[in-house]
């Protein structure tokens, strides 16, 4: 059965749209990133215009990463002291991003930036990921011996979290307890990387859950299953204010495919979730991993091959 | 006195009625005389003329059927108003990567223009005569203009992605042999509108050919519209932007939090 998209103008087979919400939002739920990095592309890839797929994906994460988020609440996996820091941080970033963007597309090199910072940073983000989690399996598979000393080892890296980072983190001021993580930071460290990422996020048009997951386990040092939890409660309100901003101003935000894709999406959500908790942490980071590392070969193959169309309707990215 | 009344009032009316239908007949044939293309000898009929776009529509299928001498060859071209095409134009970026460098305008073309004829468009209709009735595609080539943000363009390469870009669209189509005739001068043809066609309005062009030459021809309009609850959503979004905005954050957030209780209830947290 096909519906008729009134933003989009165009028309598409039910299955697909409810399909694709229920592949991002199992992704979603199990690796708590709101999944634009891959469902604005897949969007594009049915033919939905560049800056309704965007927009409208911002509306269906948020139904995702809402279910999602009371999923882990009621697993006790939100770090809300965390997450608000993160967003006040990824509220501002993401304006700046936005105006940057302005900018750059009034110069002509938004384009370039874009498509270059998505490579860059997921082909960062993807190996360094890659390369530790298969580090880490290694080390787990190394007996019981290990695995008591790796048990032994974090229970001394959570007690060394509750104390106050070293080096440069640890003189800066406002430090603060995060019960939840099991960390203690500077307030201004959760809103600088907050900030950091929501400038990236908005140049690539995404929720940012992808960078934000990193940033968590390796910079702030907190806790797989806490990360999940703190970063859909974060990607939630970015979501919200992209999906608020994108109606009102762009009129981007089509609703009919946002319901069919949420139909998928909160569900799928749900399912990852209740996988998420039978998997280990390793291996859902290097799950993760493979999935980023897949998306960046990916688009450095469309950057250097010749596409089969060599025009383009304007709009989006 | 009032016979007189009478008379001056009928030969003010009869002069009024003269005057009109010299009028309208005076504007009607100038098109017909200048071009030297008949209206009558050829019949145009679409059913539907009216396509309603509702939230089930994935496009319609429109039957366009008509008259003409059983000997002519039939063109039927259906075309949006010319207007300036704005696009973006891929290209090598540092020398390396494939992506949008720049802007292009072609102008005039139309955004939706599909032919269905009785035979190949070369074979049955002159060089001139495609060009003067813009039909085929090197008829639109010899009238369009095309310009980038990047300076002078190759017109031949860009116009073939242009067609390109469009056909993979479905709203350019070039459908030879299509035109069924009935060998008493009746001729059919079933056209498959596509959805990725806009709402607007469309000209349907029946041209008549003999010799080469369009001698007949005969127009009709289709419109292409949205209705019910699609009207609705778009009013809304484009009236009311914020109310619309909020709208979908609401919906969003209660389908998520409802899903979630959904699982509680049945997978137990």
């Amino acid at each position: 059965m096909y519906l008729y998209l009134p933003l989009a103008l165009t028309s598409v087979n039910i299955l697909v749209p409810v399909g694709l919400g229920l592949l991002v939002g199992l992704l979603s739920g199990l690796f708590g990133v709101g999944g634009g990095f891959l469902m604005t592309p897949l969007l594009m890839m049915v033919g939905i215009p560049p800056t309704i797929a965007a927009a409208t994906d911002a509306n269906q994460i948020v139904a995702a990463s809402a279910t999602g988020t009371l999923a882990h609440w009621r697993l006790g996996n939100v770090d809300f002291k965390m997450g608000f820091l993160l967003l006040v941080g990824g509220f501002t970033g993401g304006a700046v991003g936005v105006q940057l963007i302005k900018v750059l597309k009034a110069t002509g090199g938004a384009d370039f930036l874009i498509k270059m910072t998505y490579v860059v940073m997921l082909g960062l983000v993807g190996t360094f990921m890659f390369f530790e989690s298969l580090n880490a399996m290694r080390k787990a598979k190394a007996g019981s011996d290990k695995a008591q000393k790796t048990q032994q080892q974090a229970t001394s890296e959570k007690n060394a979290g509750a104390k106050p980072s070293k080096g440069f983190m640890g003189a800066l001021p406002i430090q603060i307890y995060f019960e939840k993580s099991g960390v203690t930071h500077s307030a201004l460290v959760p809103v600088g990387l907050g900030a950091f990422v929501g400038i990236l996020a908005a140049i690539m048009g995404v929720g940012g859950g992808f960078l934000m997951v990193p940033v968590m386990i390796y910079l702030l040092r907190m806790p797989m299953h806490v990360v999940v939890g703190t970063s859909l409660f974060q990607i939630m309100f970015t979501c919200v204010e992209v999906t608020f901003l994108q109606a009102y101003t762009n009129h981007t935000v089509d609703f009919v495919l946002a319901i069919l894709l949420l139909l998928g999406s909160t569900f799928g959500a749900q399912i990852g979730t209740k996988i998420g908790k039978k998997l280990h942490g390793d291996q859902l980071k290097i799950l993760l991993a493979i999935i980023v590392l897949a998306v960046t070969v990916k688009i450095v193959l469309e950057l250097l091959m010749e596409p089969s169309l060599l025009l383009a309707y304007k709009g989006g990215h | 006195m009032s016979q007189t009344k009478y008379l001056y009032a009928a030969v003010i009316l009869l002069l009024g009625l003269l005057f009109m239908a010299d009028h309208s007949r005076a504007a009607e044939p100038m098109d017909a005389a200048s071009s030297g293309i008949e209206k009558a000898p050829v019949t145009c009929e679409i059913i539907p003329d009216e396509v309603f776009i509702d939230s089930f529509y994935h496009g319609a299928q429109l039957k366009i059927t008509g008259k003409s001498d059983a000997n002519d060859e039939i063109i039927i071209k259906i075309s949006s108003p010319p207007t300036e095409s704005s696009l973006k134009f891929m290209g090598k970026a540092a020398g390396l990567f494939w992506m949008k460098v720049g802007d292009m305008e072609f102008k005039p073309v139309s955004n939706v223009y599909m032919l269905y004829t009785t035979g190949a468009i070369n074979k049955i209709a002159s060089p001139e005569e495609r060009i003067r009735s813009l039909v085929g595609y090197d008829a639109i080539k010899a009238q369009v203009e095309i310009t980038s943000s990047k300076g002078p363009v190759d017109k031949d390469r860009w116009f073939n992605e242009f067609i390109k870009f469009k056909e993979k669209d479905k709203v350019y189509g070039i459908h030879e042999g299509t035109v069924v005739k009935d060998g008493k001068g009746g001729f059919s043809a079933t056209v498959d509108w596509p959805y990725q066609a806009p709402p607007g309005e469309y000209k349907v062009d029946v041209l008549a050919i003999r010799d080469g030459r369009v001698y007949a021809e005969a127009s009709q309009k289709l419109v292409v519209k949205t209705s019910g609850m699609i009207t609705l959503l778009s009013d809304l979004a484009f009236k009311n932007p914020a109310l619309y905005g909020v709208i979908a954050i609401v919906i969003a957030v209660l389908a998520g939090l409802g899903v979630g209780i959904v699982f509680k209830g049945g997978g137990g947290h």
